[in-house]
C-alpha cells in the first residue's frame, strides 16, 4: 500500500471508529463500511434535517410537529 | 389432496416462506418472526399500510402449514395478476417502487417499526401501482441503530436510477446481473464525474462506493445506541430528496419521435381497434399480454374487455411513456414492462431458480401480435416455424397480424440488406401458424395489404 494510501485509510478509519459506532445486526449484511458512512451521513443529514422542521415549524407559526415525507 | 408448491424464491429469510395451494398464495410465518408478526398487525401498522394502499393485503387463515414444527401462524394473500421483476420496469416505475419503500419505511417508524430490507424484489405491481409484498420486512426498531437497509435501498434502487438518469434508460436491465443489486463501485464507474458534485448521489452512491473498501477490513460496531432519531429522519429524508431529484429528462424531440413513428398514423388503426375489441369481448380473457406494444395503444383496446393487460416492448422510452400515461389516467389494469423479445427475462439468481423465465410465468388467455410479426421474422431472421413455435404456447388465443414484404414498413427494415426471405408470404404465415393453431378469424386491414388474425390453439 502506498504511504498516502495508508494514511487516507487510516484517517478515514479513525474518522469512522471515533464518530460513531452503534450495533445494527440484521438478516442481510448491512456492510460494516455502508454501516458506517450511513453514521456519519445521517449526523449531516439529520442536523439540516433538524434545521429544515425547525424552520417549517417557525414559519407555520408552530402548527406542524415535523417534517416528514407525507 | 391439495398440492402444496413453495416459491422457489421464498429462501433467504428465516421468518417464513410463501407457498402456494389450490391457486391460492399463502406464507408460513415462523415462531421466529412471532413477535414481530404480532406487533405488525396489532400496532396498527398494517391496518394504516393497507388503508393507504400500500401493501398487498392478507388474511389469517387455519390452513394447514407446510413446516408445521416452526409454525406461528399462515395469511393467505391476494394474489398479483402478473408478476414482474425491477429489470423489466421503467425508470418512474422503479422510481415509484424506491417512493414506496421510503414512505413504508417511514411510517413504520411511528410504529415503532422498521424495514429490515429494502429489495426492489419486495415491490410489485399492482392495480396500476406499486405495492409492497413482503409481510415479514417489518421488524421493531427503537431510535439508536442504524438503517440495516442502507446499502440495499442504495443498490437496488439509487444505482440503477442514476444509471438510467445519466446515462441511458436501456441500463434498466443490467440490474439483471446481479441478484443484490448493482454493486456501488459499478454504478460509480459507470456514472458521469459530475454526479460525484451532487450531494445526493455524491454520498449514497460515490462516497458509499469508497467506504465500501473498509467492507473487509472493519467490524460492524455492538456499542452503545448513538444514531438519534433526527439522525436518521435525515438520512431517510435525503434519500428521498435524492430519488425525487434523478430525473430522466428526456428532451421533448425524443418523446415526439416515438410518438410520429408508432403505428398511431397507419390507415387501418380505426378498424384494428375495434377488431380487437370486439373479438377479445367474445372471448372475456382475464389476462392478455401485448406483445411489441409500443406505447400501448392496443393494450388500453384489450383493456376495455375487463382484462388485466401486460404491455411488453422492448424500448423503456416507450413503456416509460406508457406507464405515465395510464399512471395519469389511474388505469388500474394495464402494467407495461420493458422486455425483448428475442432476448427475453431468462430464469436467475440461486440454483437459476428465484425469478422466474418470463416463458414460465403466468401464461395469458389471448396473447396480442400487432405489427409484431415483419420486425421478428424481417429485422430478426426470425424463421416462420420458429415463430409459430414461439406464439405456440403463450396461450389460448392469438391475435396476431402479418404485415407482408411489400407493406412501406417491412419495406423500410430490408432496405439496406439483401431480401433472404423468399418464404415470408402470407400462405407461409397461415401454414407455419396452422400447425398449432386454427384461423377463427381473418380480416384484412382497409387500405393495406395487412391481415388480422383471431387463432385458437389446437393444444
Amino acid at each position: 500500500m502506498k504511504k498516502q494510501e495508508a494514511i487516507k485509510y487510516m484517517a478515514l478509519t479513525a474518522v469512522f471508529v471515533l464518530a460513531f459506532n452503534t450495533a445494527a445486526f440484521a438478516y442481510i449484511d448491512p456492510g460494516a463500511g455502508s454501516n458506517y458512512l450511513q453514521k456519519i451521513l445521517a449526523g449531516i443529514f439529520g442536523t439540516a434535517y433538524s434545521m429544515k422542521t425547525f424552520l417549517r415549524r417557525l414559519f407555520s407559526g408552530g402548527k406542524s410537529s415535523n417534517g416528514d415525507n407525507k | 389432496m391439495a398440492t402444496t408448491n413453495r416459491e422457489r424464491s421464498s429462501f433467504r429469510d428465516p421468518s417464513g416462506f410463501v407457498f402456494y395451494r389450490d391457486g391460492e398464495v399463502f406464507r408460513q410465518i415462523n415462531n421466529s418472526y412471532g413477535e414481530e408478526f404480532d406487533h405488525f398487525m396489532q400496532s396498527g401498522l398494517y391496518n394504516r399500510l393497507l388503508a393507504e394502499k400500500l401493501l398487498v393485503p392478507h388474511t389469517l387463515t387455519a390452513v394447514s402449514p407446510p413446516v408445521p414444527g416452526s409454525v406461528h401462524a399462515v395469511i393467505r394473500i391476494e394474489r398479483i395478476p402478473y408478476i414482474s421483476y425491477p429489470y423489466e420496469w421503467c425508470f418512474s416505475q422503479l422510481k415509484d417502487a424506491a417512493l414506496l419503500t421510503l414512505k413504508i419505511q417511514r411510517i413504520a417508524l411511528e410504529f415503532g417499526m422498521s424495514l429490515k430490507d429494502a429489495s426492489a424484489y419486495n415491490v410489485q405491481f399492482m392495480d396500476g401501482a406499486p405495492v409492497f409484498i413482503d409481510t415479514l420486512s417489518f421488524e421493531r426498531f427503537s431510535f439508536g441503530k442504524t438503517w440495516p437497509a442502507y446499502q440495499q435501498f442504495c443498490k437496488h434502487f439509487l444505482a440503477p436510477l442514476a444509471l438510467m438518469a445519466y446515462r441511458s434508460m436501456e441500463l434498466g436491465r443490467i440490474s439483471r446481473l446481479w441478484m443484490d443489486g448493482i454493486p456501488l463501485h459499478v454504478a460509480a464507474a459507470l456514472l458521469p464525474i459530475r454526479t460525484r458534485l451532487k450531494p445526493g448521489l455524491g454520498s449514497h452512491i460515490h462516497l458509499h462506493a469508497s467506504a465500501q473498501k473498509l467492507q473487509g477490513k472493519a467490524k460492524v460496531g455492538n456499542e452503545a445506541a448513538s444514531m438519534t432519531q433526527n439522525a436518521l429522519l435525515g438520512l431517510l429524508d435525503s434519500l428521498k430528496s435524492t430519488t425525487k431529484g434523478i430525473k430522466a429528462g428526456l428532451p421533448d424531440s425524443t418523446w415526439k419521435q416515438y410518438y410520429d413513428n408508432t403505428n398511431y398514423t397507419e390507415i387501418g388503426l380505426e378498424q384494428k381497434k375495434r377488431l380487437v375489441e370486439a373479438w377479445l369481448k367474445e372471448i372475456k380473457p382475464r389476462l392478455v399480454q401485448d406483445l411489441g406494444s409500443n406505447t400501448g395503444c392496443f393494450s388500453e383496446s384489450a383493456a376495455e374487455s375487463g382484462a388485466h393487460v401486460v404491455a411488453m416492448d422492448f424500448d423503456p422510452v416507450v413503456i416509460e411513456a406508457a406507464y405515465l400515461k395510464w399512471r395519469r389516467e389511474k388505469r388500474t389494469k394495464l402494467l407495461p414492462l420493458v422486455m425483448d423479445l428475442t432476448n427475453p427475462s431468462p430464469s436467475l439468481g440461486w440454483d437459476n431458480d428465484e425469478r422466474t423465465a418470463w416463458y414460465d410465468r403466468l401464461r395469458p388467455d389471448v396473447t396480442l401480435a400487432l405489427a409484431l410479426v415483419h420486425h421478428l421474422a424481417l429485422s430478426n431472421n426470425i424463421p416462420l416455424d420458429r415463430l409459430a413455435s414461439f406464439f405456440a404456447p403463450l396461450g389460448k388465443w392469438l391475435v396476431v397480424e402479418f404485415v407482408p414484404k411489400n407493406d412501406s414498413q417491412s419495406l423500410r427494415l430490408i432496405q439496406n440488406r439483401e431480401d433472404i426471405f423468399v418464404d415470408y408470404t402470407e400462405e407461409a404465415f397461415e401454414a407455419a401458424l396452422g400447425k398449432f393453431f386454427a384461423i377463427e378469424k381473418k380480416e384484412r386491414l382497409a387500405k393495406s395489404n395487412r391481415t388480422l388474425y383471431l387463432m385458437r390453439s389446437r393444444a
